[in-house]
């Protein structure tokens, strides 16, 4: 996993999973604490960063709940909205 | 020979025969036990088969509507139990079942096929707990294999939106029973694993009977979600509902809602744990700084008990106190020879020789100033200072007299 910790790039990611998983990482280097204190400053900053980035995927999640139809003629399938009867 | 009775044509008869049989209260409406034969899916839906026994055969006929229904695939030497009307075919002069529905005769057969196929399966390795892929933490894709219309896509529905509205979902609308359920839901697999479009799978239906979760149980149906590169949660029935897919599966959810909250986390959970995560960040970057901070105070104390300026401050007193012995020694030692002085001088006081003159002894000085010891000093005419107390005299010589011993 990429933790270059002087590297925001990884912050732009919308991926929760991805997030989460480098949050814990750095939560992770922050408990073990043998950084140098630059390091551990620019650690906790993208912690921070990372956990404020989660909360905020959280929150603006909207549930798109598709069902696939098929063409009958072409037999292609696509997608739609899906209305619960 | 005479031709007696009425004249009829064919169609006559056949009509009338038919007749016959649809006044008939039993076999209007009749169950008939029996093993299928020379069974026939028609590309219009209609089912044509054959029942027989071991002394008979009846034909019968499954029409699309009444076809559809069936929660199993028909296939030749299936023990079944028919309902349905017996009738005539006029066309051909053949009576036969019109069958309206069917079950499997003795379900206890149906356990048995389970049974079957779990073995093969087992040993074949579908069940292996070692080609079990794992869910994704946090699906942003969720595919959903099931009837759009039953009760379980309205519980996962409920949960996902609940649960975690970060995941998106796709719903792959099957058919749950009836004879093409099986090769309905591998399509459905099949096509996802294409797409590559989700995180992972949910195949399910609602509780209902061994019938109805048959799709469930077949081999077809086991192989492709053994063959499946995404991971797939089984939720078939109730919790006490077991299929040969929840054995092959990734997962088995006891239900569709269960199911859900398998694939997905709980929002509220997840904020919990990043609440917890911040803190936990915070306390360890504090702790980091707290411990280099003692450090700090820890050397400065080091460095001030290292400090030059003390070692000096240090000998500087160390060289008071010895000034101060010194000084405390010297008094003492003054006082001593002032003692002694003192002891002497009386002493020097009491040996002063001007102190004897006043005992009545004088001394002789010659003009020099020379104190005389000896006789011999002397001659006759010299002039002599006579010292005694109170004063002195200048005299002359007259006479020396020398003592002869």
């Amino acid at each position: 996993m990429n933790l270059d910790i002087s590297d925001g790039k990884n912050l732009v990611s919308e991926n929760f999973e991805e997030n989460m998983d480098n949050l814990e990482a750095v939560v992770k280097k922050l408990e073990k604490g043998d950084e140098s204190l630059e390091s551990m400053l620019l650690l906790f900053e993208k912690g921070m960063k990372l956990t404020k980035k989660c909360n905020r995927l959280l929150d603006n999640a909207e549930q798109k709940i598709n069902i696939l139809m098929k063409n009958e003629e072409s037999g292609e399938i696509h997608e739609e909205d899906f209305v619960e009867e | 020979m005479a031709f007696g009775g009425i004249t009829l044509s064919v169609s006559q008869v056949n009509l009338y025969i038919k007749s016959l049989f649809e006044r008939d209260k039993t076999i209007t409406s009749v169950t008939i036990k029996g093993e299928i034969s020379n069974f026939k899916s028609h590309t219009s839906g209609h089912f044509y088969m054959s029942l027989k026994d071991d002394g008979a055969v009846l034909r019968a006929v499954m029409f699309k509507t009444s076809a559809a229904k069936l929660s199993f695939k028909l296939e030749n030497g299936m023990k079944v139990l028919a309902s349905g009307r017996i009738s005539v075919y006029e066309r051909d002069g053949q009576y036969q079942l019109y069958v309206e529905s069917m079950r499997l005769d003795g379900v206890g057969d149906l356990y048995v096929a389970f049974e079957k196929l779990k073995k093969k399966l087992n040993q074949e390795g579908l069940f292996d707990l070692s080609h079990k892929r794992v869910l994704p933490k946090y699906p942003k894709m969720i595919g959903i294999v099931t009837s759009p219309t039953g009760a379980a896509i309205r519980d996962i529905l409920n949960v996902l939106k609940r649960r975690f509205s970060y995941s998106n979902v796709i719903l792959y609308p099957v058919l749950v029973q009836g004879g093409n359920a099986s090769s309905n839901i591998v399509e459905a697999i099949e096509y996802f694993n294409k797409e590559k479009t989700v995180d992972v799978l949910v195949i399910g239906r609602g509780g209902g009977s061994i019938e109805d979760l048959w799709a469930f149980n077949e081999e077809n149906v086991a192989r492709s979600i053994y063959k499946s590169k995404i991971p797939i949660v089984s939720a078939v029935g109730h919790e006490i509902d077991f299929t040969i897919s929840d054995f092959v599966a990734d997962v088995r959810a006891p239900t569709p809602s269960a199911a859900a909250e398998i694939i997905v986390p709980s929002h509220i959970e997840l904020k919990k744990q990043l609440n917890t995560i911040y803190g936990h960040a915070i306390y360890c970057i504090k702790k980091f700084i707290e411990k280099r901070q003692d450090k700090l105070i820890l050397m400065l104390k080091n460095i001030v008990s290292r400090n030059p300026i003390n070692k000096i401050n240090e000998k500087r007193i160390y060289l008071d106190n010895l000034v101060k012995i010194m000084l405390n020694f010297m008094t003492k030692f003054l006082e001593k020879i002032k003692k002694c002085m003192q002891v002497a001088q009386s002493k020097i006081c009491a040996m002063n020789p001007l102190n004897v003159l006043s005992r009545g002894y004088s001394i002789v000085k010659n003009n020099e100033g020379v104190i005389l010891k000896s006789i011999d000093q002397l001659k006759i005419d010299d002039e002599i200072c006579l010292v005694l107390e109170g004063g002195s005299a200048v005299c002359y010589v007259h006479e020396i007299l020398q003592e002869n011993n």
